[in-house]
C-alpha cells in the first residue's frame, strides 16, 4: 500500500484506508488458490465508492482525456461516473457478440485458452486521448487488448487505471509501455 | 410515482386527497404548486395551469372549476379524464426537459436484426458517445429520485451496471449488482426467469441489502419485463421494498410494463 500511495502521489490520503477496507475478499474464487477481491462491497460503502470515482477524476480532470474506456463489466461499474465528471465519452469494451454494431476484436490469452474483446468501430475517433478502466489487474491480459483496441480505433492510450493491482503488475507499473494507475494493493 | 412531494405546502389532507384520487384513476401528475401559502384548491388556481396531454394549456378552466361548489365532485372529474397539472415554473422546465429528451432519443442507435433477424435493438452506446446526452439521462433520473429515501440501487447486468452507479453516487445510495450466474464470489441467492426460448438465472449477493430498504431497479431497456420481474423478486425475498423501475427506454408494444404489476415504471424514451 505504502508504495503504490508514494509513487500515485497519494501519500497520506486518508481515503485510501477507507477503500481498501471496503473491498471483501473472497477465498478460493472462482477456483482453489485465488484469493477473489471483490469490489462489490465497495460498491455498498457510499462514502469509500464515491471517494474511489473522486481520486480518479481528480486525477484525470486536467488531463484532456476525452475517452474514458470500461472493460466488461465491473469495468462498467467505474467508467460512466469517472467519464461523466470529466467530460468525456464512455466506451464499453466487451466479450463477443454483445455489441450490436460492426466492431473490431482483439483475441488474448487466459491462462488456460484464448478470450476475445471487442469495441465499436468509430467509438474513437484518431487523435483521441483515452483511459482505460476495469476494477483489477492480473496478468494484464484483459487490459493489453483493451490498450490494442483503442490504438487500432486511432487513439492514444494515456493511462490505464484499476482499483486494485496485484503484486506481479505492481513491479512493472506499466503495461504494454503504458503507465498504470492503481489505488490499493490485494489484501489476504 | 406522482409529483406529491413537489407540493409540500399543501395542507396534508388536500394532498392525500390528492394522492388517493391520483393512484385511483392512475393520474400522472407533473407537479404541484410550490406556492407559498397554498391550502386550499382556490389558491392553487393561481399557479396551477390544467393541461390535457397533448392539447394546449387550457389554464383558468381550473380557475373556474376552483369558484364552483362541491370542487371534490369536480376535482372527481377531472381526474377521469387525462389532464395532468403543471406549475407555471415547471411547464417552463418542462420545456426544457423535453429537450433533453429530444436530444437523448436522437442519440440512440437503431440496429436491424440483432441479436437475430426480426428484432431491432435499441443501442445506448451511442448515447453513451455524447457526454452532454449522457449527462442529461443521469440528471434526469437524479432529479427524479433524489431526496426520496432510496438507499439502494440495483442495476441489471451489464448495460445497467453503467447507469446505476452514477445514479447511486448522486443520490447517495448504495449500488447493488444483479448479475447473471457463477460471476458474484460470495454467498447469493438467486431466481429463474423466463426467456423468450428457455431460461435463464439472475443472482444477488446475500447481504447487500437489508429489509425495509427502499430500491430503484436499473436497466437501460424494458422489453417483456422478465429481468425486471426476477429483480424485483430477489429484493423483495430479502424484505426490501422495490418502489419504482427506471429504464432509458421502453419497447410499449412488448407489455413489460403491464408485467411489472403494481411496481411503478418510469422510462425516458419510448421506442415503436
Amino acid at each position: 500500500m505504502e508504495m503504490f500511495k508514494r509513487e500515485n502521489g497519494l501519500h497520506g490520503d486518508p481515503r485510501l484506508e477507507g477503500i481498501s477496507e471496503a473491498i471483501r475478499v473472497v477465498p478460493h474464487f472462482p477456483i482453489p488458490g485465488i484469493m477473489f477481491q471483490d469490489i462489490t462491497t465497495l460498491l455498498l460503502d457510499h462514502k469509500a465508492f464515491k471517494d474511489t470515482v473522486d481520486i480518479f477524476v481528480d486525477r484525470y480532470r486536467d488531463m484532456d482525456i476525452s475517452v474514458v474506456a470500461g472493460v466488461e463489466a465491473r469495468g462498467f461499474m467505474f467508467g460512466p461516473s469517472i467519464a461523466l465528471a470529466i467530460g468525456a465519452k464512455f466506451v464499453p469494451l466487451r466479450k463477443p457478440k454483445k455489441l450490436p454494431g460492426e466492431v473490431i476484436s482483439e483475441d488474448y490469452v487466459l491462462e488456460y485458452g484464448i478470450d476475445c474483446l471487442q469495441m465499436h468501430v468509430g467509438a474513437v475517433q484518431p487523435g483521441e486521448r483515452a483511459i482505460i478502466i476495469d476494477d483489477l489487474i492480473a496478468t494484464g491480459g484483459t487490459l493489453s487488448a483493451a490498450i490494442k483496441l483503442l490504438e487500432r480505433g486511432g487513439a492514444e492510450v494515456i493511462e490505464c487505471a484499476c482499483v486494485v493491482g496485484l503484486p506481479e503488475i505492481k513491479e512493472e507499473r506499466r503495461l504494454n509501455g503504458k503507465p498504470l494507475y492503481i489505488l490499493v494493493e490485494p489484501r489476504q | 410515482m406522482a409529483g406529491v412531494a413537489a407540493g409540500g405546502h399543501l395542507k396534508p389532507q388536500i394532498q392525500r386527497t390528492i394522492a388517493q384520487r391520483c393512484k385511483r384513476h392512475e393520474i400522472t401528475i407533473s407537479a404541484y404548486a410550490a406556492a407559498p401559502n397554498s391550502s386550499s384548491f382556490r389558491d392553487l388556481n393561481q399557479h396551477l395551469h390544467l393541461r390535457k396531454r397533448d392539447q394546449p394549456n387550457r389554464g383558468g378552466l381550473f380557475r373556474q372549476i376552483c369558484h364552483r361548489p362541491n370542487r371534490g365532485g369536480l376535482f372527481r372529474q377531472i381526474c377521469h379524464s387525462a389532464y395532468s397539472f403543471n406549475t407555471k415554473a415547471e411547464m417552463a422546465s418542462k420545456d426544457d426537459k423535453d429537450q433533453r429528451l429530444a436530444t437523448i432519443a436522437s442519440t440512440i442507435r437503431v440496429i436491424p436484426d440483432f441479436p437475430k433477424p426480426g428484432i431491432i435493438f435499441q443501442d445506448i452506446t451511442t448515447l453513451l458517445l455524447n457526454p452532454k446526452a449522457f449527462k442529461d439521462t443521469i440528471d434526469l433520473f437524479v432529479e427524479r429520485y433524489r431526496g426520496k429515501d432510496i438507499s439502494v440501487v440495483a442495476g441489471i447486468e451489464a448495460r445497467g451496471f453503467i447507469f446505476g452507479p452514477p445514479i447511486a453516487l448522486a443520490i447517495g445510495a448504495k449500488f447493488v449488482p444483479m448479475r447473471k450466474p457463477n460471476r458474484l464470489p460470495g454467498e447469493v441467492i438467486s431466481e429463474e426467469y423466463s426467456l423468450e426460448y428457455g431460461k435463464d438465472i439472475m443472482e444477488m449477493h446475500v447481504g447487500a441489502v437489508q429489509a425495509g430498504e427502499h430500491v430503484l431497479v436499473i436497466d437501460d431497456l424494458i422489453a417483456t419485463g422478465g429481468s425486471l420481474c426476477a429483480a424485483i423478486r430477489l429484493l423483495e425475498r430479502v424484505g426490501a421494498e422495490v418502489v419504482e423501475c427506471a429504464c432509458v427506454i421502453e419497447l410499449p408494444e412488448l407489455k413489460g410494463r403491464d408485467r411489472l404489476g403494481d411496481k411503478p415504471l418510469f422510462v425516458l424514451v419510448n421506442a415503436a
